[in-house]
């Protein structure tokens, strides 16, 4: 995950899974925090008859809240956390001749 | 003034003399309690850390025939259910509600079983078509306990599994206790859980978090603290995901703790999910489906406004379940609770929601 700044928009964009690309705006929308600067990692899954069987998912690309470690879907920006409708921002992000090109939409840059 | 039908999910019945236990208890576990007759029998009960210095009971419950308060169906009669529209009051013994303190746990099993024969024998034998009870689960030896509420868990009148003492020493969501859990929701019973079951030397815990204190009035003002560990606990272990048909009523901790602590736990469950995965929804959602509460004793804020503004915060209507706590010293009278509490939730709060979580509705 690396943070790239646009104007005054600070984006995080994501590689997973080889090439899997996600554009995320780098604010937590619980405390205003810096949510792409903290960690990356899959989805950590279990299920209350085995506990034990502590498992991911890498399907689930996960961005951990640098703040408060709250998590958010690389992909959509929705909150892990079952019971929270909190979300990032995210971008479209495509390739184009080896450039990341990200659509801030109307944000101003 | 509310003239409807009113379930009282804390009615305190109990023994006039532990030695009616004794028919009940096996050939040697009546030699172990009595010590073939001498003076000096076994307690059923182990002493509490911190005897209150007025006596637990109400001064006017006291039978004339003799023996502690709950003990007469008369007096009770003529105090609680007669004065009232009692239709149903669910019976959480006296002295026995804590026999799961005794360090003993095969005496504290064999008690569990005695106590809980004594209590079908005599008050759920239908004539009193109002009282329904619960079984006393001794949870040092949570398979014997799962194993007991097996046994009497299909009789009519057994409306829950009772856990008060803290028999292991581990919040109540902890994988040791899930074989109560299961026998629960296979019987289709709630589990009720009263407050106050960490006030015993025997079982080497402080009653409140951060040491024992010194008093009685510390340890009373702070007995919700249990119930909001046993509450976390449970929650966080999945014991709700586990068991999905399972209920849960929190007994004796007062009310104005839960925004508190349901704020709390949704907020960090955002930072720390990965430590419990497997929880499914917000802690606050299974709190609101699986768990009800009692009302007693209601806290008196400073102003009647406020209180309000609590309750409708936690959505009160919905998950309190009127308890009088007779004949305890700190009962809340029915009368003054229906002053305490709006009108329109009377109906809910007084009746259906104990109703919908005992199953009771057309039964
Ligand atoms: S600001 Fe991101 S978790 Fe609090």
């Amino acid at each position: 995950m690396t943070v790239v700044r646009a104007g005054r928009v600070e984006v995080g964009i994501v590689r997973w899974d080889g090439d899997q690309l996600y554009a995320l705006r780098n604010v937590c929308p619980h405390a205003g925090g810096p949510v792409c600067r903290g960690r990356l990692g899959p989805r950590i899954v279990a299920s209350a008859a085995d506990p034990l069987a502590l498992d991911v998912d890498d399907a689930c690309p996960t961005v951990t809240c640098a703040w408060h470690g709250w998590e958010f879907d690389a992909r959509d920006g929705r909150a892990v956390a079952p019971g929270s409708r909190l979300r990032v921002r995210t971008y479209p992000v495509r390739v184009e001749e080896g450039t990341v090109l990200v659509d801030l939409g109307r944000a101003r840059a | 003034m509310y003239s409807g039908p009113i379930v009282d999910c804390d009615i305190h019945h109990d023994w006039p003399s532990q030695d009616v236990l004794l028919p009940y208890l096996s050939a040697g576990w009546r030699e172990y309690a009595t010590r073939s007759g001498g003076r000096q029998p076994m307690p059923v009960i182990p002493s509490e850390v911190h005897p209150n210095p007025g006596g637990v009971f109400r001064d006017d419950a006291w039978p004339q025939e003799g023996g502690p308060p709950g003990s007469s169906h008369a007096l009770m009669e003529e105090q609680l259910l007669g004065p009232y529209r009692v239709e149903r009051g669910l019976l959480t013994f006296g002295a026995g509600t804590y026999l799961a303190a005794n360090a003993n746990p095969y005496w504290a099993a064999e008690l569990a079983r005695a106590a809980n024969d004594w209590s079908i024998e005599h008050w759920l034998d239908g004539s009193d078509a109002r009282l329904y009870g619960t079984a006393i689960l001794a949870n040092q030896l949570p398979e014997e306990a799962a194993r007991e509420l097996r046994r009497i868990g299909g009789h009519p009148r057994v409306a829950a599994g009772l856990l008060a003492t803290n028999g292991i020493g581990k919040p109540f969501g902890h994988p040791l206790f899930h074989p109560i859990y299961e026998a629960a929701e296979e019987l289709g019973l709630p589990i009720a859980i009263h407050a106050a079951g960490e006030s015993f030397a025997s079982m080497r815990l402080s009653p409140v978090g951060s040491g024992v204190p010194s008093l009685y009035l510390e340890h009373h003002t702070l007995i919700p603290q249990g119930i909001m560990t046993h509450l976390v606990s449970m929650i966080v272990h999945g014991v709700f995901e586990k068991f999905p048909r399972l209920r849960v009523l929190l007994m004796e901790a007062g009310v104005a703790w839960i925004p508190a602590v349901l704020w709390r736990f949704d907020m960090d469950f955002r930072g720390l999910r990965r430590e419990a995965p497997w929880l499914k929804r917000a802690p606050s959602e299974y709190f609101y489906e699986h768990v009800r509460v009692t009302t007693q004793p209601l806290e008196i804020a400073p102003s009647r406004r406020h209180m309000l503004g609590l309750l409708e915060l936690i959505g009160a209507e919905d998950i309190l379940c009127f308890s009088s706590d007779y004949p305890h010293w700190d009962t809340d009278d029915i009368a003054d609770i229906g002053r305490n509490i709006p009108e329109a939730w009377h109906r809910k709060v007084f009746h259906d929601n104990a109703m919908e979580l005992f199953g009771w509705n057309g039964a």
